[in-house]
């Protein structure tokens, strides 16, 4: 049997509660979570169950980072990995161990800011989109309508599947974003979200590599043909 | 209408701020005096901890005097006293009022 194994993460990096229910549900089914790369979370195959809790980064430089680390260590919890860039994921094995975050209201003030910086992320993705690639996708659509060359078909595609997967990103933000307005933090882990979002995310991937693939053949016919 | 920041204080950050008041602590002494001096009725999260005291610190309540390897010591400014005193007030005020408001109850 593999150790490690592999799944899509759901859920933003803002749904904190959320990721928590879904990697305390993985570990009691004997997986414990080890780190994220992209969309991707590794497990290993453990039978020793553990709690998680998601902690918000409260910043790109926290001078605090190392005590901080060394007294959530003190208090039980171990640093497993990144959840994005905007969230650290903790582990504790010790049931007894005080919760991560005990007060809600500051908890929602450190999400409130994870989710500002996600949606700001986001804009600058769009407005990149639109500057580099959506205003050239016309462009380079007429000149293979004229020229029927594999190089502008290629192009088109990976240019559509780019567009589709950042599209898509921005969307899922969005979409968790106004869920969380809607139901704030109680937003917890069911098997039914995360099957939803697995979903779209898998679909993500595939834009992805779809992009990868067609980008790699406008360069390959780009190449030949000069 | 919401509360605005700092115009009262929540219970873990008052308690942060009474810790602080007549010691300079670590973040484990902290949330260790805090559980002693409450008998453990308020428990202090690691992580709620460290998001009073980067608020404290931001709003200029409470410093950072030494560092002894990773672990840095924290102490009240004279905004934190003040803070710290007002707060002591309102609380005062709210008993009186309880404690008035009971005695009316009896008669």
């Amino acid at each position: 049997m593999r150790k490690s194994v592999w799944k899509l993460a759901p859920y933003e990096c803002f749904e904190v509660d959320a990721i928590a229910g879904w990697l305390d549900e993985m570990s009691q089914k004997g997986l414990q979570f080890r780190t994220k790369f992209g969309p991707v979370c590794t497990f290993e195959r453990s039978p020793s169950p553990a709690r998680y809790r998601v902690d918000p980064r409260r910043s790109e430089f926290d001078p605090t980072e190392e005590e901080r680390a060394e007294t959530y260590r003190h208090f039980g919890w171990e640093f497993c990995s990144y959840y994005t860039r905007y969230a650290e994921v903790y582990r504790a094995e010790d049931p007894s161990a005080p919760e991560l975050h005990t007060d809600s209201d500051l908890l929602d003030g450190l999400v409130k800011r994870t989710i500002r910086n996600r949606l700001l992320l986001c804009l600058l993705l769009g407005i990149n989109l639109w500057w580099f690639i959506l205003r050239d996708i016309p462009d380079v659509f007429v000149w293979y309508a004229e020229s029927f060359e594999a190089i502008y078909l290629s192009l088109l595609l990976a240019q559509t599947t780019f567009t589709l997967a950042v599209i898509l990103t921005i969307g899922q933000t969005l979409v968790a974003w106004l869920k969380y307005r809607k139901q704030g933090r109680i937003a917890i882990h069911t098997a039914q979200r995360a099957r939803r979002w697995i979903f779209w995310r898998g679909l993500w991937l595939g834009l992805v590599v779809l992009f990868v693939v067609t980008y790699l053949w406008a360069l390959l016919t780009y190449i030949t043909s000069s | 209408m919401p509360r605005k920041a700092f115009d009262t204080l929540s219970e873990p950050m008052f308690y942060v701020l009474m810790a602080l008041r007549r010691r300079t602590l670590c973040g484990v002494e902290i949330v260790d005096w805090i559980g002693a001096k409450t008998n453990t009725r308020v428990v202090l999260g690691p992580g709620t901890l460290y998001t009073i005291l980067a608020k404290l610190t931001e709003e200029d309540m409470i410093r950072e005097i030494s560092a002894e390897g990773r672990r840095r010591n924290y102490q009240l400014t004279d905004k934190g006293h003040q803070m710290y005193e007002a707060e002591c007030d309102r609380l005062r005020r709210c008993v009186a009022d309880l404690e008035a408001e009971e005695r009316s109850d009896g008669t």
